[in-house]
Formats: structure tokens, sequence, C-alpha cells
């Protein structure tokens, strides 16, 4: 899937019925066999697109990996499996799981679904692998320069979305919360193309090593 | 006894989450804002005095060949720069990377109060909660420890005030949070040490960062840093060198004209097998190998320090085998910091045109050395794709600062786009050659250039990519290698498109004919070069 333009958006919003996040997250197990850092290689199949700001670009979904935000004051005993996956990575805040191939969907997406966890497939830069990215969950606005605070806070409550934070000394610039990591890039690429603002772009978590 | 205060530090970040900063995703989940501390102000009672216990065995410091392997005076030259009472008092220093102990022993006396910042719990003390988080404690050390305070070793800069931004807490990078960590504090933070990267080190790869908001971070902060004299970001090349896989120039967060890349040399003076090559690389400081650094390490049994294991010291407080381009950055970090001391006017351009003319020639015999050739009233500078322009130099940079009157002005941009679509030759050493020319009336002296790249090719590793000046100065920007995460083949949009940097015409004027040559190196994969566009930054005579 090349998804662009309008077709995303409506695709992407499909997906977050349950059903369709399986499709995202297992759909292209057949065209990924790996396509991450330390394996053979083959190309990644499935991509969608996102507005980086200044142009859009291509990421490529790796179906066999989701990545799980966890609160930082979470313990593992309090946390629940993802079932027909197991723990590939786990970092301070951060889980990397790899679904079982051939796992029940259903059974893996509702529970991936549950209340206060963000999850988001694994994607790449390159059709070949390369680093991890995944979706936060928040978005990042820009609004008109001449747009009030009291503007820009009366379209952010009627888009029904929470403010986290406002970038230190970028013009009028708010990291926004939206919900689980498909949702965020589905919400950034619906306002992006809607055109109030200067740009709409899902906040990534990216893969970042120390030297 | 550490496990007591452990257990408490991490209840009272709990509290503070739980009631403080409730909610994982509107208060606790972005930077930026001021929430509540329950961090203490440091301890005021009397530093105690005496000298620092393992000061003889910081060979960066001070090489006397005190271990095998080093070569005497190998080492940053900066002792003449302590005894003349300058060692960073007065510049705040952020290290941005996994942790801080901000309560460390050897550093705990320099901590700037409520300027560092935890991005897991969204509070002041970025002290880590996992044993393996040790990294920003160890970088911290090589620039900030304490000296004359009777334990530990000394930083390049024992005076300087120390914060530190977790970033990397949780083995990634939010694209939100980057731009923080580059802009907060922002008026006071004069230099901000980065000792990572994007992804994996070392394995060839091109990588872009997703987005612009890293790129408006840094060049916020050199506008409006320091009450606009700039923030000076000082970043790792990269540790990918060995077995010529990696090149600085492949890093995006080292091609910036905003950023000064670090390479790193070992004990004898040469470049370290990790230290990656590149035509963007500024300077070079001691990163270790051979013989690995002394700095602070996590306190008690937690951090790298396994106490004996390759003969590392008994006192677990520290440790002696930290190496990499990671260690080499907070030595000029540390070097910055005594220059801002000794002239709190530089500006961040200045911070690089000194670092580059006071830098030491190392590694003499070396064949990759050449000279520019300068611009009337210019400098000339040695430049080297392994060390940039040398290996800092400490007394020289601070002596450099003191009588250094800034007149460099405003910085200008001109840019030079090529659109002319072309096969590149298969296996053709002669290569593809397309050449731009600079009129007299958009002459600079050239402070840095960039070249956007847009080319596909089956196997982009398969590629050497060079940019001759008028001047005659060659920066090679990518060379023939292999991508090793990729089956040993590069993925084909390796360069399409890629902007690569170059420090190596620094002083030189951009009048003239430019040219760049893509050579298809092994009769294999085809492909093509589809635009480029010269980027020079500079000053008018």
């Amino acid at each position: 899937m090349d998804g662009s333009g309008e077709g995303v958006g409506v695709r992407l919003l499909y997906l977050l019925s349950g059903l369709a996040l399986a499709v995202v997250l297992y759909g292209c197990q057949a065209g990924a066999a790996g396509g991450v850092q330390g394996e053979s290689t083959q190309a990644l199949t499935e991509s969608v697109r996102y507005f980086d700001g200044t142009r859009w670009r291509e990421v490529w979904v790796n179906g066999r990996e989701v990545v799980e935000f966890v609160q930082p004051t979470q313990t593992r005993a309090a946390h629940m499996a993802i079932p027909a996956a197991t723990l590939l990575v786990e970092l301070p805040g951060v889980r990397i799981w790899r679904l079982h191939s051939g796992a029940d969907e259903s059974t893996a997406v509702s529970r991936a679904l549950a209340p206060a966890r963000i999850l988001s497939p694994v994607f790449h830069l390159s059709s070949a692998g390369g680093s991890r990215l995944a979706l936060s969950g928040n978005i990042v606005v820009r609004f008109q320069p001449e747009w009030s605070a009291a503007q820009v806070q009366a379209w952010i409550a009627r888009q029904k979305l929470v403010q986290v934070t406002v970038l230190n000394g970028a013009a009028a610039t708010h990291v926004l919360h939206v919900g689980s990591g498909l949702e965020a890039l589905a919400r950034a690429n619906a306002i992006q193309q809607g055109g109030e603002v200067v740009y709409a772009m899902p906040e990534w978590w990216r893969e970042a090593g120390r030297r | 006894m550490s496990n007591v205060i452990k257990q408490l530090r991490s209840l009272c970040k709990m509290l503070c989450y739980l009631f403080l900063l409730p909610g994982f995703v509107s208060g606790c989940g972005g930077g930026g804002g001021t929430p509540s501390s329950i961090v203490p102000p440091p301890p005021s009672q009397p530093q105690q005095t005496g000298p620092d216990p393992l000061y003889g065995d910081q060979w960066h410091l001070y090489n006397s060949a005190q271990f095998a392997g080093l070569l005497v005076g190998e080492d940053i030259h900066v002792e003449p720069v302590w005894n003349d009472g300058i060692k960073g008092r007065g510049v705040l220093l952020v290290v941005v990377d996994d942790a801080l102990e901000i309560g460390h022993e050897d550093l705990s006396a320099n901590i700037a109060f409520r300027k560092s910042w935890d991005y897991r719990q969204r509070d002041f003390d970025p002290t880590p909660v996992s044993s393996d988080s040790s990294h920003g404690t160890q970088v911290a050390g090589i620039a900030a420890a304490r000296d004359l305070n009777s334990v530990g070793g000394r930083g390049v800069a024992p005076g300087v005030s120390l914060a530190g931004y977790n970033l990397l807490w949780n083995g990634g990078i939010n694209s939100a949070e980057i731009h923080d960590a580059m802009t907060r504090n922002v008026a006071e933070v004069a230099i901000s040490n980065n000792s990572w990267g994007y992804g994996a080190s070392g394995d060839g790869t091109t990588e872009h960062p997703g987005d612009n908001l890293w790129q408006e971070g840094v060049a916020y902060g050199v506008t409006y840093g320091r009450g606009g004299k700039g923030t000076i970001y000082v970043w790792a090349a990269g540790n990918g060198g060995e077995f010529g896989v990696d090149n600085s120039n492949y890093n995006y967060l080292t091609n910036n004209r905003h950023v000064i890349a670090v390479c790193a040399v070992d004990g004898d003076g040469v470049k370290t097998v990790y230290s990656e090559k590149g035509a963007n690389l500024w300077l070079c400081a001691p990163g270790g190998y051979g013989n690995g650094l002394t700095t602070t390490d996590l306190m008690g049994t937690r951090g790298d320090n396994t106490a004996g294991v390759l003969h590392d010291y008994t006192n677990r407080n520290y440790t002696k085998l930290f190496a990499g381009t990671s260690a080499a950055t907070p030595i000029v970090s540390g070097v910055v910091a005594l220059m801002l001391e000794a002239n709190p006017n530089l500006g961040w351009r200045d911070v690089r045109l000194i670092l580059a003319e006071s830098a030491r020639k190392n590694d003499a015999s070396d064949s990759d050395w050449r000279v520019t050739t300068p611009a009337s009233g210019e400098p000339q500078y040695n430049i080297n794709h392994k060390y940039g322009f040398g290996v800092v130099d400490a007394a020289a940079a601070v002596a450099r600062a003191k009588r250094w009157g800034s007149n460099v002005g405003v910085q200008l941009q001109r840019e030079f786009p090529v659109a002319v679509a072309d096969s590149i030759p298969d296996g053709d050493a002669a290569g593809l050659q397309q050449t731009v020319t600079v009129a007299a009336a958009n002459n600079l002296i050239i402070e840095y250039v960039e070249i956007d790249v847009n080319l596909v090719h089956g196997d982009p590793g398969e590629l050497s990519i060079v940019l001759t000046a008028p001047s005659g100065t060659e920066s090679v920007l990518a060379e023939v290698h292999r991508c090793t995460t990729f089956t040993n083949t590069c993925p084909t949009t390796n360069y399409s498109p890629w902007t690569f940097g170059s420090s190596r015409h620094l002083g030189e004027a951009a009048q003239g004919s430019w040219r760049l040559k893509v050579v298809d190196q092994r009769a294999n994969n085809m492909g093509s070069l589809i635009s480029w566009r010269l980027r020079i930054y500079g000053r008018q005579r």
C-alpha cells in the first residue's frame, strides 16, 4: 500500500475499527520477512504517508513488531503481556514485541487496544528496514502565527484534543495527545489535509544510540 | 544505604507524578513546562579540598606516557589554562544523554540548580533509575568533574555549571522532545553536549530525521541562545569507522553548520579504529581505545564498573574504560567552556573559527593532510578527512579566545541548484562530473558548505562522491562501502535525497567553478544523478 492523499486518512481511520488494525499489524507479513536491524532482509511492502512539516514522506510498516509505550511508574508485574507476541526488547518506558506468525489476530488486537496502553506498529524509513520508529500517540500542530491564543485553544477544544506542551521558541507549535499510535497518524493527516493550520504531523519515537 | 536512597528517590518521583504532574497524557507527556520540583538545592557545606586521586590516570589531560601505548604530549594541553585560573566558571554546559547522576560525589558541586530535566517523570532530576543508564554520567565527568576535592579525577572545565537532560531515557527519542532538549533554558545554555545519534552507528546507511524539529531547535539555539550569542552544539561524529564501513557524512545530525562534529584519537595521537571519517568533521579529541578515559561512573554498585573486570577501579564510582566519540565530545565541550569564561562575548561562529584555527595537527605523517587555499587575509587551515582541523588544544584555543575581536558579521547563505539528470557510468573511474559556477557577485568567505544530492542507484554503496572547490580543495562526501544492516548492499534511496556537510573549505573564497564527481566504482548496479544543490554559508569580505 502506498497510502497517499485522502485515501490514507480514510484507510487509517477505518483501521482503527480493530479488525482493520490487524491488517496493518499483520497484513504485510508475507512481504516483510524481517526488514529490521540485524536480520537478513526482504523489502517491506506496506507503507503509509505523513506530512513532516514541509513535505509528505513515506514510512514502511514492519508487520511483525509492535511498540508499547509504558507509563514510567508502571511495573512489569502490573502489566499484561500481549498475547501471541514475544517481548523482543525491553527499555525503560518502551517495550518492543514481536508478533507470532499465525497468531490469533483479533485477540491480540483487542488486548492491544486496552485502556492506558499506547501501542504503535513499528515503522522504518526505508523499505529495506533500519531504525525503528513508532507513533507516540501525540501530534505536533503549528498554528497560523496570526491566530490568538484564544483561537488556538478553541480549535484544540473543537478537535477534542488534549494539550501536552508548547514547543519552546517555535511559533505557536503545540504537542497534542490523540490516543493510540495509528489514531495519531490518521488525525495528523486529516488535519494537515484540512488546511486550517500551518502543519500537522505525528510525533515519532525513534531509536537512538549512545556513542 | 544506596538502595534506601534509591527507593526514597523513586517514591518521591512517584508522588510527584501522581500529585504534582498528574496524568501521563496531559501533564507528564510533554516538555517545556515549569512543574514543581522536589529536588533540593545542592548541599551548601564547604567542599573538600585536596588532590584528585585519579588525575594521574587522565592521560587525555596530561599525557606523560603513564600507560603502555601512550605518547608523551598527546593530550589537550589544558594545565596552562587551569594555572591561569580559568576553569569554566559562569558557563552552563548541558549534557543531553540517557541520564545524569546529579548527586555524584565528583559532580554535585558543579550542578546548576533546577537546570537539569528528567523527560521520564517531568522533574529536575535526571538521575537514572536503571543501572545501564550510566553513559551521561560518564560523559559529564569528562567535561565537568570537580577538581581539588580529594575524590575522583578532573573534568576539562572543573568549574563549569553542569546540567543534564535525559532525552535518551527510553532508548529512543520523541521528535517533540528533541526540540525541547535543543532549546530548554536556551537563554542560559552555553554548550549543548550530544554524545549520541540516531539508529545504529556503523551500518553505513543514511537516515533522515523524519521532520525538521531538531533542525529548527538548533537554529533557534544559535540565534537566541546565550542572549543572542548562540548556544554551541557539540556532537559525537560516530563510532562506525571500523572496516571503513561508516562515515560521519552519512549522519544527519553531524552534517549541519550549527553543529561541531567531533572525532576521536587514541593516546598516540592517531585516529581510533572506530572513529568515523568525514568531510564534515570539525576537530578531534582523545576518545580512547587502547587506553580508556578515566571519568565518573554511577555511584555504588550501579554503572559500568563492575569492579575488577578489565582491571577497572575498585572504587566503583569511577571507571577508566570510557571510550568513543562520546568521550571525545565532552572534551571539546569542556574546552569551549574554558574559552567562554575567558571571553564571554564570543559568538557561536567565533567559537568554531577559534577551534579550527587553534587545533593541533596530529599524526603528521598521515597522507590525507592538506591545507586550505585561504582567501586574502584569512588563515590557512590544516584539513584531514580523519581529523578535521586536528586535535583540540585547550591552551591555544583559550589564548586565541582572549584576544579574539569578533568581526564575523552576519552569516550569509548562497544556493546553487543543478538539475541536469544524467546516468552514472557503471564501473567507470571517469564517473559523472557536473559543475556550477559561483559568480563574483555571490562571493563569500566560506564558513561551511552543504551539498544536497538526489540520486538513485541499485547499490549506492558502490559510489564515491567528491566535491571540488574552485581552490582545488576536495571534499570526499561518500566512499565505496557496505551497508551492513542490509546484507552488505545499501538501500537504493541512501542518497535520494541526502545532505552532506563539509568543513574543508573554511576561509576559502566561494567564487569560481565547483565540481561534483560521482563515480560508480563497481560494474554491477546502475543509477542516475537526478539533481544536486550547493549551499554555501559564510560572510562577505
